[in-house]
Parts: structure tokens; sequence; C-alpha cells
């Protein structure tokens, strides 16, 4: 399944910048266990495919996989061999802005070993140092 | 439930500056407020607040100022990239008062829906109760084990605890096993398609074909 919004309102962005830690999406919401992020950065679709991917070969049948971020900027970029100016790039790709503290993916329905396992492969797909996490109980 | 005493201090840092400082010097900040009374602003040790939160105990007995108090722990704020706690709310209880407080519910045994190849979604992971502070449970145990595929278990299904009451909507879905979603083949022609633009002015000739359409 390709990453990217179904409609938008611009097709092209501007870069913008990431300023600061996560302050929503920062705690485990939907599993028990969860892989946060130590960086910020723009992870691409096709990195959050890939980490999906190598999480559902890990995962037994009952264990459910969450992502808690979504690509939806797009970013674009010039052809090779083109002379500056002539306006912004084509859209290439599609990142989610990701900030230090951001749970990218959570897991529910499976033990804390194989969730462990699982985030394990996923992190070697992530560009960002990541970290387990767990859901944290009440007060 | 353990009632554990925690030594607090009076504290006159507020803003975030003075907090801070104090957070820096082993201290959490914290509040006590309820029973109509005024709101007493409080500090207390780290190290000695970290092991309570840790024994999962609710209610604490509060020494501030050679005076004690029974308190419960109404709130905790955390760092999420440190996991440092930053801040406490405590609120002032009645031993013979009703407390409404949110509860760990657990799941227990292996569903039989499970093993059929279900997926089990445990959808509420707390639930709110209402019952006197000595009688607060740790947690509450949902045995699932005859739990097939297709059924859930409600609130109004739960196990019924002595002095306890159940404040949550009572048709509510605790846990429930389902069959696996299978995965949605999706054509390649979609995999490609281009987002939709909804800001996109169509274009003079595109106007007519669709104004043509229309007719």
């Amino acid at each position: 399944m390709r990453l990217m919004p179904k409609r938008v309102k611009f097709r092209k962005s501007q870069r913008g910048k990431i300023k600061g830690n996560a302050t929503r999406c920062n705690t485990v919401a939907f599993g028990e266990f969860g892989l946060q992020s130590l960086e910020p950065a723009w992870i691409t679709a096709q990195q959050l495919e890939a980490g999906r991917v190598a999480a559902s070969h890990n995962l037994p049948k009952e264990g459910k996989l969450t992502i808690r971020v979504f690509p939806h900027k797009s970013v674009s970029s010039k052809p090779i061999e083109t002379r500056m100016g002539k306006g912004k790039g084509e859209p290439e790709f599609w990142v989610a802005v990701v900030k230090p503290g951001t749970v990218l993916y959570e897991v529910s329905g499976v033990s804390e070993e194989i969730a462990i396992q699982t985030f394990n492969r996923i992190a070697h797909k992530m560009p960002v140092t990541v970290r387990f996490v767990r859901r944290r109980k009440t007060v | 439930m353990e009632i554990l005493d925690l030594k607090a201090e009076k504290r006159t840092a507020v803003r975030s500056k003075a907090v801070r400082k104090l957070r820096d010097c082993g201290q959490v900040p914290a509040i006590l407020y309820g029973h109509k009374l005024d709101n007493v602003m409080l500090s207390v040790k780290e190290d000695e607040f970290g092991p309570i939160l840790q024994s999962r105990t609710r209610m604490v007995l509060l020494a501030i100022d050679n005076k004690k108090e029974s308190a419960l722990i109404k709130d905790v704020q955390y760092d999420n990239i440190t996991d440092r706690v930053l801040h406490v709310d405590f609120s002032r209880i009645n031993l013979d008062e009703k407390v409404r407080i949110r509860v760990q519910l657990e799941l227990v045994g292996e569903s039989v829906g499970v093993k059929d190849g279900g997926v089990l979604t445990h959808t509420m992971k707390e639930i709110e109760i209402e019952c006197l502070p000595t009688a607060i449970p740790e947690k509450i145990k949902v045995d699932i084990s005859d739990l097939g595929k297709g059924k859930s278990v409600h609130v109004k299904e739960l196990p019924v605890v002595e002095g306890i009451q159940y404040v949550s909507d009572a048709d509510a879905v605790v846990v429930s096993v389902h069959r696996p979603a299978e995965e949605k083949v999706v054509p390649e022609e979609e995999l490609m398609a281009e987002p939709e633009v909804i800001t996109r002015k169509p274009k003079e000739g595109e106007e007519e074909a669709e104004s043509g359409k229309k007719a």
C-alpha cells in the first residue's frame, strides 16, 4: 500500500523547520508497546512501508501493528541536468514530519519479547534513533 | 490499598523558571486541592515519590508542616522523552467518602476465539469506578477464556466486585475477538495515482467539457 494523502489542498509545500519536541502523539495510545523517535526527521512513505513489512514478517497472527504517523508532506525535486529556475520541481515522494518523542509504531496482542524483536526489525528501517517504550499505567 | 507516607513542603516557586530550578534540585512540584479548601502548592522529593509511584498505590498520607492529610494521587505529568515526573496532582479525600477513579483492566486467560485464529482487540484498557478510598483495587481482572470469535465483553458483563460500582457506559465494549482483516489488494493504477488537489482551478477547456457533461 502506497502511503500518501488522497486529497490535498496544495501539491507542493515549503520545506519548513523541525523545532522542539513532540507535544502530541508522544505516548503509547493504542497498543501496549511502542517505538519512539528520539530525533527530528522526515520519514518517507517508503521507509514507513518498509518498517510495516519488516514487522508483519515477525508478528504472529494475533499481533496488531499501528502506524502512528502519516506522510502528509510532499517533497519536490528538479530533474538531473536541469538549469536552475523555471519554478519549483515536481513532487517526488511523501514524508512524515517527525519530532523527538513521536511514537512511530505501536504493537498490541503480543508478548514483550516479540514486541522487542519486532521493533528491532523496524528500527533497522528507520532513519532516526528510536527507543522501545511501554504503555504507561494509570497514574 | 496501602496508604504510604510522603513528606511534602509548601513551595513558593510558582513560575516556570523557578519550578525548573526546583526540579534541578531533585524536587517535584505538586498541588493539593479538593473539599472546597484552598489549593496548596507543594513540592515532594523525587527519590521519595518514585518508589510510591512504582508501588502502584493511589493513596498517600501527606505530611505538610507537622500536619497530616490523606490524599489521592489524581494526576501525574511526565516528560515523555526522559520519563521524568514533571508535576503531581493530589486530591484531598475523606476515607468515608466515595471517590471516582480510573482503574486498569487486565485480561486473564487465552480466548477460545484467538485459538481459532481470531484477533483480540482490547478496546477499554481502563475503567472509571466509584468506591471508598480504602477499597480501590490495583486492577480489575477480566476472564476471557470463554470468549469466542465474533463475541465481545461489555462493561455490564464485568465481574462484580464488592464495594465497587462501574461508572463507565454499561454497553461499552471492553474486549472483543474478530476475524483477521484481509489485506486489500489495491490496483496498480490507484497506487500510481497523484492526490486530488482540492484548490485546483479547472482550465478553460476542462470547464467547457464539464459544463457539457452536466447539460
